[in-house]
């Protein structure tokens, strides 16, 4: 056997394949370039990859549209709903949030007034529609008593009619059989208030030489304690004096209307409360502080005597 | 002695069923629509006693109910009682004239009775109290005519259940059997 005797050919052969890959290992590259020779088939496995891609993303999202659509209805009635309860949230927000506003307000002017006051909620109102009486839910049994003074922060609501245990009726002003006294607050003129409608009650009895204007701010006299003294009833729309007679009579718009009310306070005991002073120190119903603005003139003469023109 | 206490159980449903109609009318209905005139819910009580009770026991009963009702109103009791008595024999002369036996019948008279009640109680504020009503709410009076018919329907079968279990007859010209 000839040892040396070997085919030149495959010994060059093999050679190269053993070399081929050492050479590859050391071969100094580009970093973040490919080899020339290597650049068509990137190209063509890109291409054939983005190929894949295209297709398999095309049938994952053909897929799963349908599948989005076997279930959009199931959503689209969940949204429905859940849209439903925030709208029902967000009403119930609102009108907590009112709500907040009024209780606050209630809640400051009881803080600012030597009144002993009881809040009480309105919960029901008159069976016939030709009368105006509201029940609340205050009765005897907090201390409430016959001919006590409703209010609210605007003004004059009512007095106590009847009690009974935990609830009390209550007469509203516009009611015809509703009788209050009360000052004309610009000249100190008194009459009486009665009910007319659900709208207008009348100021009678008042003298017919009393100055009284249309505009004027019409307020509780004090008499008896019932009510706060000067504290806003309404404001005279219409003065009506007949061509004989030794009275004339008034339309007064009032300031609460029975309709809107849900929150009121009685007046366990009015402290000798005198709205006439509290109006230069700007605390008051609206009507009050529209009308005398603070550090304005004082609303009652000095002595609160009762100026008439002759 | 059975009777009796089955009429007095009778009336006293029928005694209760106003009250609890009438608190829905002034404190329920305030609770959903506010201010917006409700429908005389106690009406159908009335209208119904009219109906099928004779005249000399409707009389007791509507002064009964009067009475009642006047623990949810300011209307003087007595005023209250005159127009309730007015209007149900108003109704009881009606049903002389024109009379079936349906329900639209009984939807018909609720509603007339209602209108009719506010027209009397007017005419007897006029007539007997010293502070009439100088501005009727006409619009809430129309209102409360056209709703309360929609309701009493839904009050007429429990009626005559009342009616059924505490085994109240009907008087012989509702039943049928009146010959004169």
């Amino acid at each position: 056997m000839n040892f040396f005797a070997f085919d030149i050919r495959k010994l060059l052969i093999v050679v190269a394949v053993i070399a081929l890959p050492i050479l590859s290992i050391n071969m100094k590259r580009n970093p973040g370039e490919d080899p020339w020779y290597r650049r068509p088939f990137t190209w063509i496995v890109a291409m054939s990859q983005g190929g894949y891609s295209s297709f398999t993303s095309g049938v994952r999202g053909t897929t799963s549209m349908y599948l989005n659509l076997v279930g959009i209805k199931k959503d689209n009635q969940r949204l429905g709903r859940e849209n439903q309860e925030l709208r029902a949230q967000l009403a119930a927000s609102t009108e907590l949030k009112l709500e907040n506003e009024r209780l606050n307000q209630l809640l400051e002017f009881k803080l600012n007034t030597k009144m002993k006051l009881l809040a009480a909620k309105v919960i029901a109102r008159d069976l016939s529609p030709d009368h105006e009486s509201i029940r609340i839910n205050r009765g005897y049994r907090q201390g409430l008593r016959k001919l006590m003074g409703i209010i609210t922060v605007e003004g004059v609501v009512g007095y106590v009619l009847s009690t009974e245990l935990d609830t009390a009726q209550i007469l509203v002003v516009t009611d015809r059989s509703a009788a209050v006294d009360a000052l004309v607050q610009r000249t100190r003129a008194r009459g009486l208030i009665s009910g007319k409608d659900s709208n207008a009650i009348r100021l009678r009895y008042l003298q017919r030489a009393d100055d009284v204007a249309v505009g004027d701010a019409v307020v509780t006299s004090g008499l008896k304690g019932t009510f706060p003294k000067g504290f806003p009833i309404g404001k005279v729309t219409t003065v009506r004096k007949t061509d004989f007679g030794i009275s004339q009579e008034a339309m007064v718009e009032p300031v609460v209307s029975p309709s809107n009310l849900e929150e009121v306070f009685v007046v366990l005991d009015s402290g000798g409360e005198d709205f006439n002073e509290k109006l230069q120190t700007g605390f008051g119903p609206p009507l009050l502080s529209k009308m005398n603005p603070p550090g304005g003139a004082p609303a009652s003469t000095p002595d609160g005597a009762r100026k008439t023109t002759p | 002695m059975k009777k009796y206490a089955l009429l007095t159980t009778n009336i006293a449903l029928f005694l209760l069923m106003a009250l609890l109609l009438a608190a829905g009318q002034t404190s329920f209905w305030l609770q959903l629509f506010g201010s917006f005139p409700a429908p005389a819910l106690w009406m159908p009580v009335l209208v119904y006693l009219a109906l099928f009770r004779s005249t000399m026991m409707f009389i007791v009963l509507s002064h009964l109910l009067a009475i009642a009702l006047a623990s949810a109103t300011t209307m003087p009791e007595a005023l209250l009682m005159i127009t309730c008595l007015a209007v149900g024999l108003s109704v009881q002369t009606f049903k002389t004239r024109i009379y079936w036996s349906a329900t639209t019948y009984f939807m018909m008279i609720s509603g007339f009775a209602t209108l009719v009640f506010h027209i009397y109680y007017f005419i007897v504020t006029w007539l007997l109290d010293p502070n009439p009503i100088t501005s009727p709410s006409i619009s809430a009076w129309i209102i409360q005519a056209l709703l309360t018919p929609l309701f009493a329907p839904l009050f007429f079968p429990l009626f005559r259940w009342i009616d059924a279990i505490t085994e109240h007859s009907e008087p012989p010209e509702i039943s049928g059997a009146y010959q004169p």
